[in-house]
């Protein structure tokens, strides 16, 4: 048993030191986007094309978004939403703290307490949220949060210390693929772990059949709030993770059509499946890219016909989504 | 003083008077019967004892504290477990998983063990596995224990429900037809499980049933309530020659 818990600290030592040293190279090798707005395009030299690289560090963070609320969502069966709201105040916090108190810290330094600051700040607000709107039950709760992130959106757009409307320019670039990766690969494994866990099974439980959980002695609203608060928390990371690869921020990002997207990448990949989310988030966040492709040939932007028609398809075709309620093996609870 | 009193009770919804001065007095270790006409209110005391509804009047006590306004998982948690007449299973979980869910409320491993997967939450997770299948093996279904539960015939997942309201450990049981939906053959099965649980565990049991073979058989008291209101306890023989009882269940000449 001690042998399992060494281990479990090990990988978790390997992910943050793989991190680092991925980090190191790909800087050397000047892929980080951030470098790329300073530099002339001709100079570039690196193994992926600066574009294909955002697209896979934006698929990153969509995976961490969408696992996240694929704990809210699909395993405590909370309709959410805001999430949108999250990632906004993650990455302004993460952004402001970077820039205004650690702008010439060492990365380490800058990722840790970025990230961390930013997640706290995310969990924070969400309990607050949580408190006040998990009494509500179904699409009242969609509402509610919706409003929420809404207003969080607006709040931060009337901030002038933060850019407003111009948005936050210039917030110190850090993160890179290699980093942005591992960090997801952990997010997932937190999450799977909390899903097998005692915590995991209420949030199944209540889902299923909120009497019948009560009944077993668990108290449905401090479960919910619970998960509320851990998806808040890693939606704020993920937030933190975005703002620093980017480099820049606009309230404009984190509108409720960010949010409306996580839920489809939920809904596309199988709600209550893990490796669903991260299955729905890859596959829509390449799609509308890979489709520009398409667009070459045609001349005309159909883009969003097509990618809406997709959506469309699998609906009708896999109204479960497209694991179901299946796991990939790796993700599966034995 | 009882294991559990039920003091002059009533709940109304309305002008619908659901339960009208209902009094009982559970002694520990006994398995009482609840019998009485379709619409009686028999469920109802089961919503009232679990804290779904609040009664409208009188008190609920048990070991002397009164359960009247406490939340329904803190009722729960204080030892009344109970199953549902309309089977109420996770049904996307498997059964073990079931069956572990009930232990949420004793088992104590927090986040951090999550995920780190400490050695306590290891150690108490094999545990809460052991013990969830001892519970399977007790009702038979041990089997059956990666299954999803809603693939389960009918009869598996009564005792099912029964086996996660066990996970509780619980001193009070309510069951809520248990036999419903059941052939002979698996009632007889039941009837022979329910009495030996409760005399192994000496757990104090309430059941409702309209099998009137199976109450006979196993209630060493009964309780019938018609139209929301106790018109006779005691034992079989008492209740069958209550004339009352035969009125409310056969009508008047």
């Amino acid at each position: 048993m001690t042998k399992k818990f060494n281990k479990t600290l090990l990988i978790m030592l390997a992910f943050a030191v793989g991190a680092l040293i991925l980090n190191f190279i790909l800087s050397k090798f000047s892929l980080t986007p951030g470098a790329l707005l300073h530099e002339k395009p001709g100079r570039f030299t690196g193994l992926i094309s600066p574009y294909y690289y955002s697209v896979l560090i934006i698929m990153c963070v969509n995976i961490i978004l969408s696992v996240s609320l694929a704990l809210l969502n699909g395993f405590t069966g909370l309709f959410t939403m805001g999430h949108a709201g999250f990632m906004a105040i993650g990455a302004y916090t993460s952004a402001s703290i970077v820039t205004f108190f650690l702008p010439t810290a060492p990365i380490i330094i800058q990722l840790l307490v970025g990230s961390l600051c930013a997640g706290l700040m995310a969990a924070v607000i969400g309990f607050v949220i949580g408190i006040s709107s998990l009494r509500l039950m179904g699409d009242y709760l969609g509402m509610v949060t919706l409003g929420f992130s809404e207003i969080i959106r607006i709040v931060l757009l009337n901030i002038d210390a933060v850019g407003g409307a111009r948005g936050m320019t210039d917030i110190p670039v850090y993160l890179n693929l290699g980093s942005v990766l591992l960090l997801t690969l952990l997010t997932i494994l937190v999450i799977k772990r909390i899903r097998d866990g005692r915590l995991g099974r209420a949030m199944l439980a209540i889902k299923e059949n909120e009497i019948a959980a009560t009944m077993m002695g668990i108290n449905p609203l401090a479960i919910k709030v619970k998960s509320f608060v851990i998806a808040s928390f890693i939606a704020g990371v993920a937030g933190s993770f975005f703002a620093h690869s980017e480099g820049y921020l606009s309230t404009q990002t984190f509108t409720f059509v960010k949010s409306f997207e996580v839920i489809a990448m939920n809904v596309v990949g199988g709600l209550g499946s893990l490796s669903g989310a991260i299955l729905g988030a890859g596959i829509l966040t390449v799609l509308p890219e890979g489709l520009r492709k398409v667009q070459d040939i045609t001349g005309v932007d159909l883009r969003m016909i097509i990618y809406a028609l997709t959506m469309i398809l699998i609906m009708i075709l896999r109204p479960q989504g497209l694991m179901g309620n299946r796991e990939w093996k790796w993700l599966s609870s034995k | 003083m009882a294991f559990l009193e039920i003091n002059d009770m009533s709940l109304e919804f309305g002008g619908v008077k659901a339960c009208q001065n209902v009094t009982m007095s559970l002694e520990p270790g006994i398995l009482y019967g609840l019998i009485g006409p379709n619409g009686a209110g028999k469920s109802t005391i089961f919503n009232v004892l679990t804290g779904i509804y609040p009664p409208t009047h009188g008190d609920i006590k048990l070991r002397g504290e009164s359960l009247v306004g406490k939340k329904p998982y803190e009722i729960a948690q204080k030892g009344i477990g109970r199953t549902f007449q309309n089977i109420r299973l996770f049904k996307d979980l498997t059964v073990l998983q079931n069956v572990m869910s009930s232990f949420y409320s004793s088992s104590k491993s927090n986040l951090i063990d999550m995920v780190f997967e400490t050695k306590f939450f290891n150690e108490e997770e094999e545990a809460v596995r052991q013990k969830s299948l001892a519970l399977l093996k007790v009702m038979g279904i041990e089997d059956l224990a990666n299954v999803q539960a809603g693939a389960l015939p009918y009869g598996k997942q009564r005792k099912l429900e029964i086996a996660r309201a066990l996970g509780l450990e619980p001193k009070l049981l309510l069951l809520d037809e248990p036999a419903a939906g059941l052939n002979p053959a698996e009632t007889r099965e039941l009837t022979d499980l329910i009495r030996k649980i409760q005399k192994d565990r000496n757990i104090t049991v309430l059941l409702i049933e309209h099998d009137m073979g199976l109450v006979m058989k196993i209630c060493e008291k009964i309780y019938v309530l018609v139209q929301g209101q106790l018109v006779c306890e005691g034992v079989a023989e008492i209740v069958q020659n209550d004339k009352r009882v035969i009125e409310a269940y056969l009508g008047v000449d």
